[in-house]
């Protein structure tokens, strides 16, 4: 049997193995996206993820610094140096020239010669009123003003300047651009700002390149202002905000991480005098997190960091299996490996079948990422299991030992009190009326939270940093944006015409500052022939010579009106004003971007893309917070019928009134262990709801271990929950330290789930037992 | 065409000459400048100038305005924000200063000229400022391939002249005359405009 075993777990061991090297041949298949962690949408098309990807790997690759000084040589040529140093060392790629006065100079050219059909939005309400003479007004201010943008070439060829206007309405931001050093640069009363913007040569979550590149720019950085008196530069991109998170996280391994192993390394060796419980412990969950791999691959075509890290946070269960087993040493009845497994068979198979049942449902919902944590926990702990049950004992060398006297005086006189106070009906009382004031107020102190934005915890000197840049560059883009689709270029560019009248009116509101949006530069052909046939009518030919004799414009003027080509955005296809908006271009489906600047108020954007079908509003901070919602949401539902499910077993193994006794204890740790949170202070998010998982699991396997014990035997299993707990809270209890948010949360909930879950544990044995051992 | 280039130079264009103006005075809180101003624009195609008037306000926090009355009513507005156009009481134009190329620098030239810091003005914007007749002869080289080649100011203890010449041969001639220093309450109708 033993033989055969050892086998079998040799063999799943070795295809799991294999199967992670054959995904892993073709690189980890890893996806970071949070949205892919919501259920596929069949209504999720290539070209909103393309969008989606668009903005994040422009958000996460950029990085810009603003070099700043009173002297334009000064900035200009720390600018210069810090640009040259960054290429050489390829820190950055080379920054492609930013839109530039040049830019709107090429795409003038190129609009020009539709200039007919292209009407600045004031022009355009004079058309709609049917005013001309608005028209007229509009050009006369301009010609006799002293900020008259009217030369003799354009005089010539757009004797209503109506060129000039459309090009000025347009909503860009261009900088000026320094002719010796061909940088960009922004002056305003006091200083001159050089801008570098760039993307990053490397992957931003490399902790690999963030070492390279931090440290890197902080040494230019201080060079630079040491050389020049004055100077300063702020610098702005994920790339910072992503090191200093591997920093804060480095500090923590360097800090709570070692507390965390010297910690259970002492226990381990303070109560077995050998570290093989702990090398037992370790090969219970690597090879778990193996196969647990293994079988997500298998099914999987990407595993999500998030399932990953859950995933092999669970399976932290199975450290509970390895210090039952190894407490068999302490028992006189186990002096043998086999009597060990046999000794805890029971308790280990129950909480097993239980976990194993219970988080069954979690794969059975259609989010992505629980699909993968449980698929990870459950076949992860069941090759735990295996090991436990056939390897330990073939590994086991250890003869009977005696447990220290401290340790086995602690367990003792903890499961005295614990057991007493759960034996006396004055105590039950009080416990009672506890847990029912714990309730109540944890229920109205009790909040959610899943805005992404706190739960990051940015640190606020780069927050200041980028604010700061803001400020000088204007550049606010935050991950909003609108998406038009529909069947036909055409259609389209009428779909956002009718989007950005409404988005006019927000900046005339001061809803919004900005927008780009390809109809902008390119109406819709509809457009351009309204255009045109107005001013045909109403403003050109005995109208114009009027015009022109008035103003006394001697030399011929006029526009070409028998032109048959309309613009369209393939003449701007070298323009990355255009490209960057367009998604899709094919027959059938054409798919653009608005993209937008300063947004005060999401709620108008949504009313306004429900207007038209062809709009879709997107907000990818809000749809991250939208997922994390639903994950925590859905957590907690598939807790509840978990808990439903193992009560359910329980009460088949053990009859209804024990059955429901056992379950009771796991389900009211992960039941108070929130409202106890929430009366701290607490916000309540997904990653607190993840933990209760593993509170739920692990206080199943006190419990049964405890009701599954003898009387002989209850002090051992006692001891064993112990080191279990002990080392749970050493590992991931010290979490609730971490600066890092979403660890901390999940952290404190172990802290406090997990201390529940074993002191209540005792009380899981039926009060007659319990009364018989005290 | 480069119509950015060219609005930006025309900004600049108008604005130099008022900070100009204002160099040798310091206006009280409560107190505007103000002054006549006659433009003789030549452009090719035209027999001779194209001529307007009418005057120019400075209004200290808010910024210029520039109100045409002859031969055609108009009002332009630079204020800290934005630039507009106003053609009776109508809005025909608004443009915001931070798409304009230039309107950051201006300021700063703004400043240098209003602290009478002709030595920046030279160092970084090769502006060379020169004893001219009376007073002083101040001309500025755009960078770049610009429309604008070049502006030149004149002066004593006002500003006098203001001479844009572009690449193609195009002027304009900005005389400037009575220069009033006003208490503000006199031009409520002109403060009125910078909303």
């Amino acid at each position: 049997m033993t033989k055969v075993g050892i086998c079998s777990w040799l063999g799943i061991l070795a295809l799991a193995l294999a199967v992670i090297g054959v995904r892993l041949s073709a690189g980890l298949p890893l996806e970071s996206d949070m949205l892919a962690l919501l259920p596929q949408k069949t209504t999720e098309e290539p070209w909103a993820v393309d969008a989606r990807n668009r903005i994040t790997t422009d958000v996460s690759q950029r990085v810009v610094f603003v070099v700043s000084h009173t002297e334009q040589s000064s900035a200009g040529s720390a600018a210069t140096s810090l640009r040259k140093v960054l290429i050489d060392q390829n820190l950055i790629q080379t920054p492609p020239t930013p839109q530039t006065t040049s830019d709107t100079q090429e795409i003038g050219t190129a609009l020009f010669p539709f200039r007919l059909g292209l009407l600045s939005a004031q022009d355009r309400v004079f058309m709609t009123q049917n005013n001309p003479e608005g028209i007229r007004q509009s050009a006369l201010a301009q010609l006799y003003s002293p900020f008259g943008i009217v030369d003799q070439d354009v005089l010539r060829n757009d004797p209503y300047l109506l060129f000039p206007r459309f090009m000025t309405g347009l909503n860009t931001h261009s900088f000026d651009i320094d002719p010796t050093r061909q940088l960009p640069f922004i002056a305003d009363k006091d200083r001159f700002h050089f801008i570098i913007d760039a993307k990053i040569n490397g992957p931003v979550a490399s902790p690999g390149f963030q070492n390279r590149f931090v440290p890197a720019v902080t040494a230019l950085l201080e060079d630079l202002q040491g050389e020049i008196p004055a100077l300063e530069i702020q610098k702005a991109g994920s790339i910072f905000y992503a090191s200093a998170a591997t920093q804060s996280a480095k500090s923590e391994v360097s800090s709570v991480g070692m507390i965390s192993i010297f910690g259970i390394l002492a226990l381990v060796f303070m109560v077995f005098r050998s570290f093989r419980p702990l090398l037992f412990s370790l090969v219970a969950m690597a090879s778990g997190a193996v196969v647990g791999l293994a079988v997500n691959l298998a099914i999987f075509e990407k595993i999500h960091l998030m399932s990953l890290v859950f995933g092999v946070g669970l399976l932290g269960v199975s450290v509970d299996y390895a210090f039952h087993y190894c407490c068999g040493r302490f028992s006189s009845d186990a002096q043998s490996p086999k009597q060990r497994i046999a000794s805890i068979f029971n308790g280990l198979t129950m909480g097993f079948i239980s976990s194993l049942i219970g988080f069954a449902c979690f794969a059975l919902t259609p989010f992505p990422g629980l699909q993968q944590i449980a698929l990870f926990f459950m076949s992860g702990l069941a090759m735990s299991y295996l090991t436990v049950v056939f390897v330990f004992p073939f590994l086991d060398r250890a003869s009977e030992q005696e447990a220290p006297d401290w340790i086995i005086g602690l367990a003792h006189k903890t499961q005295t009190i614990i057991l007493s106070s759960g034996s006396h009906r004055r105590s039950q009382r009080m416990l009672l009326v506890l847990g029912i004031l714990v309730i109540g107020f944890g229920m109205i102190r009790f909040q959610s939270d899943d805005d992404t934005r706190r739960l990051q915890g940015l640190p606020a000197e780069l927050q200041t940093e980028h604010q700061a840049i803001q400020d000088i560059i204007g550049n606010d883009q935050a991950g909003q944006y609108f998406l038009v689709e529909s069947t036909s270029r055409e259609l389209a560019l009428q779909a956002e015409e009718r989007l950005v009248s409404g988005l006019d009116r927000l900046i005339a509101d001061q809803a919004l500052t900005g927008y780009s949006a390809v109809s902008s530069l390119v109406p819709s052909v509809a457009r351009q022939t309204e255009n045109r046939t107005w001013i045909a009518a109403t403003l050109l030919d005995g109208q114009l010579t009027d015009y022109l004799t008035g103003i006394g414009y001697e030399t011929k003027a006029g526009y070409d009106t028998q032109a048959e080509e309309f613009l369209v955005p393939s003449d701007l296809s070298e323009f990355d004003a255009v490209t960057r908006l367009t998604l899709t271009d094919k027959e059938g489906q054409f798919v653009q971007m608005v993209l937008l600047n300063g947004v005060q108020d999401l709620d108008i954007l949504i009313a306004l893309a429900q207007r038209d079908d062809s709009v879709k509003f997107v907000d990818t901070t809000a749809e991250i917070s939208t997922t994390l919602a639903q994950y925590r949401v859905q957590s907690l539902y598939l807790l509840a019928i978990a808990s439903a499910v193992i009560a359910i077993f329980l009460t088949l193994r053990y009859g209804l009134s024990r059955g429901l006794r056992i379950a009771a204890i796991p389900i009211l740790a992960v039941v108070l262990t929130p409202l106890i949170l929430a009366i701290l202070g607490s916000t309540f998010t997904f990653f607190n709801a993840i933990a209760l998982i593993l509170v739920l699991a692990l206080g199943l396997d006190y419990v049964l271990f405890f009701a599954e014990s003898t009387a002989d035997d209850l002090h051992i299993s006692f001891l064993a929950n112990t080191l279990s707990a002990l080392s749970t809270l050493l590992a991931f209890g010290l979490l609730a330290f971490s600066q890092q948010y979403a660890v901390h949360a999940f952290g404190v909930t172990i802290l406090t789930g997990v201390t529940l879950a074993f002191l209540l544990a005792p009380l899981g044995r039926h009060t007659t037992e319990n009364k018989a051992e005290l | 065409m480069r119509p950015k280039s060219l609005f930006a130079g025309l900004i600049f264009a108008c604005l130099l000459p008022l900070a100009a103006v204002a160099q040798s005075i310091t206006l009280q809180d409560g107190q505007a400048l103000s002054a006549q101003f006659e433009q003789d624009r030549y452009l090719e195609g035209f027999n001779g100038a194209t001529r307007s008037a009418g005057e120019f306000y400075l209004l200290p926090e808010k910024g210029v305005a520039w109100r045409t009355i002859t031969p055609f009513a108009s009002d332009l507005i630079v204020g800290e924000d934005n630039i507009r156009q106003m053609v009776q009481g109508q809005q025909v134009m608004q443009v915001p200063v931070s798409q304009l190329p230039g309107a950051d620098a201006l300021h700063l030239i703004f400043a240098a000229v209003l602290q009478g810091d002709w030595d920046r003005l030279e160092r970084e914007f090769s502006a060379r400022r020169e004893p001219h007749e009376q007073g002083w002869k101040l001309t500025y080289v755009p960078p770049g391939r610009g429309p604008i080649r070049a502006i030149e100011l004149t002066g004593a203890d006002y500003i006098e002249t203001a001479e844009i010449f572009r690449r193609n041969g195009d002027r304009d001639v900005i005389r400037f005359t009575g220069h009033r220093i006003r208490p503000l309450r006199e031009i409520r109708q002109v403060s009125r405009l910078f909303r």
